[in-house]
């Protein structure tokens, strides 16, 4: 299984970022819903906000399903 | 919470989905059209059909009553329905794309993800070159620092493989390949440590000239 030049500058990057403890998709499932209703209402987020970017970097399934979140609560429907 | 929903605390609302009865279907009915509205918009970006959208939702609302016991309760039921199903489409979603590639093997896997690293950032010739070494040194001990199963998954995610088809294909599930990678992360980091590429390196490599 060869890997290509992209791929290896791809992990080097997400090797850049690793942590010890990260969270998996499920754990960042379930930080979510309060993550979105705190960004909504403009409220403090510094405990969850590094957990949150840090996993949308590693994880571009989470990330695409946050983006849509997002522009759900951008257009106020939650 | 927006206004089209009528208000209802967190209790009265699991009390409902769990529940028989008139009063409990009229605020099941509330909560599918509002996570149908909401859905209608998460998923906007993947450019379905009306009746994949409503599969799409129906399989997700059954999934929402089916998980309500992972509720935790530090969000509004309704905004954590909307990431369930959110989440439920999305690796429905992904499932079915995979599928219409024809199960082709991992290692064939073209990645179709658009990936925010690589790219065309430019580097000057001294740093150019020890990208160059420490990218030969990260390649040669993917192969001889991973276990097989390590490599593969890293390897199928890199190329834009599912989390879930890597799971269903290695019978396993997608916490387990989270952890698959993430040690595999983790080895990577460590064997390049021991060679004196330290993260501090990694960074500076990674940032081509004239990012932040």
């Amino acid at each position: 299984m060869k890997i290509t030049a992209e791929e290896l500058a791809t992990l080097l990057e997400l090797l850049g970022i690793t942590e010890d403890h990260e969270v998996n998709c499920e754990e960042f499932l379930s930080l979510l819903p309060g993550y979105l209703e705190r960004l909504r209402d403009k409220q403090e987020l510094a405990r969850e906000h590094r957990i949150v970017k840090q996993h949308l970097t590693i994880c571009p399934e989470c990330r695409e399903e946050y983006e849509g979140l997002k522009d759900a609560v951008d257009e106020g429907l939650l | 919470m927006p206004g089209i929903l009528p208000k209802h605390s967190n209790s009265e609302w699991i009390a409902a989905l769990s529940g028989e009865g008139a009063a409990c279907a009229q605020m099941l009915s509330a909560l599918e059209v509002y996570v149908r509205r909401a859905l209608a918009v998460t998923l906007r970006r993947r450019a379905l059909l009306a009746e994949e959208l409503d599969d799409l939702i129906q399989e997700s609302f059954s999934q929402i009553l089916a998980n309500l016991h992972t509720f935790r309760g530090d969000s509004a039921v309704p905004t954590w329905a909307v990431a369930v199903a959110t989440r439920v489409a999305f690796t429905e979603l992904r499932r079915r794309d995979q599928r219409a590639k024809k199960h082709v093997p991992f290692e064939q896997a073209q990645d179709d993800a658009t990936s925010e690293f690589g790219g065309s950032r430019e580097f000057s010739p001294e740093v150019s070159f020890q990208r160059k070494t420490v990218l030969e040194a990260l390649e040669s001990e993917i192969e001889t620092a991973l276990t097989p199963k390590q490599r593969i998954a890293t390897l199928a995610l890199l190329r834009g493989v599912p989390t879930i088809e890597i799971a269903e294909r290695t019978g396993s599930n997608q916490n387990a390949v989270y952890k698959l990678v993430h040690d595999a992360r983790l080895r990577l980091r460590e064997v390049l440590e021991r060679r004196g590429i330290t993260v501090d390196v990694i960074t500076d490599l990674s940032i081509g000239e004239g990012q932040p």
